[in-house]
């Protein structure tokens, strides 16, 4: 297992290291798709060819100075766990690794901007800030995309905008997503009724479901899906407009919990506390699961020694691959998952309720 | 015998990943380990609304510039380059319409060497500021004023 990447074992993404007590919206990401004009695009163009885009916009990202701390790292010199890493730290796409001998990755100190060259398009510019500061992320992408595409010439038309891989992506070439942390929605199990609503309303969702249909972890990531014939600011309003009511939506039932169902409250947040704290196997999901109960009591004033940050250092620390990394070799599943309860048992224990 | 993981094939499936788009569910079926790799990361584009092959009339056609054929395209969902949106002609523009409901780029223009102006800039951070004010989320408030405050009296460049 290589070594390059164990400073990231250090720290916590920037993004996830805020103390704000708002927990509903986790983050906000944005990001722009771009290609190079006079090149075949990813999913056609030979490895020799497309070594040369990857080559040309290293040099370009080397030479600008508007981020800071910035590490190049070409895929094909990462290991498996490696890749991991960076997939879990929302870094990288799964499909960056797909075609590893040509693709690389970009980021900056803060971990708040990530580059991704030859994924699906030949450039990927994303941004991610913490809670609901998507202006502040957008701005800072549009500084970068200003510096990139001053610096080499974009794939553009007047008519269709930014020319993409995929016609999804195609006019902005924009994106905008949030992780949403809605419990009560869950439990009052009207969250069916609004993911409904939300589809229809154009916004792409994705979550985990295990048996019985069930989100785990009380998370879902919303996205934009219209690209073409709306600016970027249009984009982000009327998205803003659709999150906020969600958020609305989960602060009332959050107040019904608190006013009707205390106790079925209080005993579903510290169940998870005992678990967290005594379990000696712990699946990543399960850990999820939990970690989202004790979000909510964090969040509604039930525990009231535990920090945001610490929750996403557990979980963050607790995905496969950081474990992995942390131990220096590939476990299994058992070994991974009596590990990760080794791991979560210790730190709960340090805050105490 | 249950189902088996499509990745791994090896694992019985426990865990359903999902994605809607456009109120068509993708569903892949994963076993636990293998649902835990996937993760809740960054996706790369949302599947496109594509018909069945039975259903496609169009006539095959081929991009000049790359060698993609539509038929390919219809089957990887992705273009070769960026003259395929013209080789495929209305094949090709009919998706896009039905994708975004329109056809025409309304965003940020781009002309090699451009930069974002600050009266963009300062735009974009009012809106926010009277965001975070409304929401009552001081400290971001205050950090957007300073923000807005050292714009104004920068001059552009």
């Amino acid at each position: 297992m290589d070594e390059k990447l164990k400073y990231l074992l250090e720290k916590l993404p920037e993004w996830l290291n805020n103390s704000s007590k708002e927990d509903i919206i986790i983050s906000s990401r944005v990001r722009f798709a771009r290609n190079i004009k006079g090149f075949l695009f990813p999913s056609v163009a030979s490895q020799e060819e497309l070594l040369r885009v990857y080559y040309r916009i290293e040099d370009v990202l080397r030479s600008i100075d508007i981020i800071e701390e910035i590490r190049i790292y070409p895929a094909w010199e990462l290991d498996e766990i490696g890749s991991k890493i960076l997939i879990e730290r929302h870094l990288a796409s799964r499909d960056l690794f797909k075609r590893k001998e040509s693709a690389g990755l970009a980021f900056d100190k803060s971990e708040r901007i990530s580059i991704m060259i030859n994924e699906e398009d030949h450039i990927r510019i994303q941004c991610i800030y913490e809670n609901f500061k998507i202006e502040e992320a957008f701005i800072r992408l549009i500084e970068i995309d200003d510096e990139i595409g001053s610096l080499l010439t974009y794939s553009y038309k007047d008519t269709l905008g930014f020319i993409t891989s995929c016609p999804t992506n195609l006019g902005t070439g924009f994106r905008a997503s949030v992780l949403l942390h809605i419990p009560a929605l869950f439990i009052s199990g009207k969250i069916e009724e609004i993911l409904k609503e939300l589809i229809s309303s154009g916004i792409i969702i994705r979550g985990y479901y295990g048996e019985g249909s069930e989100i785990i972890g009380n998370i879902i990531q919303c996205s934009t899906s219209q690209s073409l014939g709306k600016s970027e600011e249009e984009i982000i309003e009327d998205f803003k407009e659709k999150i906020y009511k969600i958020v609305e939506k989960e602060k009332k039932e959050r107040k019904e919990l608190i006013e009707k169902k205390y106790n079925l409250l209080e005993d579903k947040v510290y169940r998870a506390y005992g678990i967290l704290k005594n379990a000696r196997s712990l699946s990543a999901f399960e850990m999820i699961e939990l970690l989202s109960s004790l979000r909510l009591g964090a969040s509604l004033g039930i525990f009231k020694n535990i920090d945001f940050p610490i929750l996403n250092e557990l979980m963050i620390f607790g995905q496969p691959a950081h474990l992995q990394y942390k131990m220096g070799r590939i476990l299994s599943q058992e070994e991974r998952d009596y590990l990760r309860s080794l791991f979560i048992r210790k730190k709960v224990s340090e805050i105490g309720i | 015998m249950g189902e088996m993981c499509e990745k791994c094939k090896k694992k019985p499936v426990e865990i359903e990943f999902i994605e809607i788009v456009e109120g068509e569910k993708k569903i892949k079926k994963l076993c636990k380990e293998c649902a835990e790799e996937e993760a809740m990361g960054i996706s790369s584009s949302p599947s496109l609304p594509i018909k069945k092959k039975e259903e496609i009339k169009e006539e095959n056609k081929i991009c000049p510039n790359c060698g993609l054929s539509l038929f390919e395209f219809f089957k990887k969902t992705k273009v070769g380059c960026e003259n395929c949106y013209d080789a495929f002609g209305e094949a090709i523009m009919k998706l896009i319409q039905k994708i975004h409901g329109s056809s025409f780029h309304k965003g940020r223009k781009y002309v090699p060497k451009y930069k974002v102006t600050k009266d963009f800039k300062i735009k974009i951070l009012e809106r926010a500021l009277k965001d975070a004010v409304e929401k009552e989320e001081f400290e971001r408030a205050a950090k957007l004023r300073d923000i807005l405050k050292w714009l104004k009296t920068k001059s552009d460049g």
